[in-house]
């Protein structure tokens, strides 16, 4: 089955200095029959304005994944970790039992297109923890590349869930198999794609469950930039 | 139950404070607190140091709202801070009135650093430096506050 979650339906803020689409229900943003899915409770779709940001503020038994599309983000925590962030990167911050951080545009000139996730942990309490990694865009053009996920190539989180990113040509086309009882969310962060043939616009996403395949392919004239959620 | 609020108001002009904030706030939210952070505004508004600048644009001033929505209070300041510089001053005006106005009694008040002694007569449960590591404070204080919520 299939269920389509069309980019407009989102829930929308904007502040001035920050332009957001919420996929699930988020800060004045709230929606009952869209709270997340499975593990997965937070896609939101920020735009930053040049040198503005979100001040320090907390978080707790949450795991964060920030994925920049177009540039820079600068991160600063309690633990001391200060990094910029950028595309072909991904960050993750397990909250654990607690952080501090901010999140600021780096640059005072040109707006940052970011996604940030969160993905809710399989135990609370696990002590914090900050990655950041960076990879070649060709790892993601007409493959799957993991950001994140339990193991392996990728940053590390506490949870049975892995987020990939591919980016896909008109026509390209990537397969996955889903385990038995797994589910998944695809969501097209940049121009246009189908998923099991059903097509999808910027912004657009598919939550899929007890499908045994994913088929994303790049459609329309450029193609398209996706994430793709194997959920438990 | 609801989750209480713990205020943490600094001054700081070199980020070395803002460390024992930082730590004290999270400490608060190890005890399941949600944290609110402000910066005591400069006196000096032509200064280009970068950590201040930085500061200035990251954290907003304490308001009364934030004060009275406010379950306990940690206030750090370095301990060569002027207690009465025009700001902090500011600050201590506005507690002093929201004593006066029975609004601070059922809240928990603590300091880390050269925080003006002033605070002590405000009416807060408990000004007592909890312990010298802000860590543990900022959750002793939570706790507490938790405690006082749920009573």
């Amino acid at each position: 089955m299939i269920t389509l979650l069309k980019s407009a339906e989102r829930g929308h803020s904007n502040r001035g200095w920050l332009d957001s689409y919420f996929s699930f229900s988020f800060a004045d943003y709230h929606d009952p029959k869209h709270m997340g899915f499975r593990a997965l409770r937070v896609i939101n779709d920020d735009r930053i304005q040049p040198g503005q940001g979100f001040g320090p503020h907390a978080h707790r038994d949450m795991e964060i994944i920030t994925y920049v599309l177009d540039g820079h983000l600068l991160h600063r925590d309690s633990m001391g970790e200060r990094h910029i962030l950028g595309p072909n990167e991904v960050q993750t911050m397990s909250a654990g039992t607690g952080i501090v951080h901010s999140e600021f545009n780096a640059s005072d000139t040109e707006e940052v297109h970011s996604i940030q996730i969160w993905i809710l942990p399989s135990r609370e309490d696990v002590t914090p923890s900050y990655q950041q990694i960076a990879f070649s865009p060709h790892e993601k053009k007409g493959q799957l590349r993991l950001l994140a996920g339990p193991q392996g190539d990728a940053t590390i989180i506490h949870q049975d869930a892995r987020l990939y990113v591919t980016e896909l040509a008109p026509k390209q086309a990537v397969r996955h198999n889903l385990a038995a009882g797994r589910g998944a969310w695809v969501q097209v962060v940049r121009g246009t794609a189908s998923v099991n043939e059903l097509n999808l616009s910027e912004g657009d996403a598919a939550a899929l469950t007890e499908e045994s395949e994913v088929t994303l392919a790049g459609t329309g004239e450029q193609g398209g930039e996706i994430l793709l959620f194997d959920l438990r | 139950m609801s989750q209480p609020i713990v205020l943490v108001t600094f001054s700081c002009l070199t980020g070395e404070t803002e460390k024992l904030a930082l730590s004290a706030a999270v400490g608060a939210v190890q005890a399941r607190a949600l944290i609110r952070l402000r910066r005591i505004p400069d006196v000096d508004l032509a200064s280009t140091n970068a950590e201040v600048v930085r500061m200035r644009r990251e954290y907003i001033p304490p308001a009364e709202a934030d004060v009275v929505g406010a379950d306990a209070l940690i206030f750090a300041a370095g301990n060569g801070t002027d207690a009465l510089s025009t700001p902090w001053q500011e600050f201590l005006n506005l507690l002093l009135r929201l004593s006066k106005e029975d609004k601070l009694g059922r809240k928990v008040g603590a300091s880390i650093g050269g925080v003006p002694a002033a605070l002590g007569g405000l009416g807060f449960l408990t000004v007592t430096q909890l312990s010298s590591d802000p860590l543990a404070l900022g959750r002793s204080v939570a706790e507490m506050a938790r405690s006082l919520k749920s009573s």
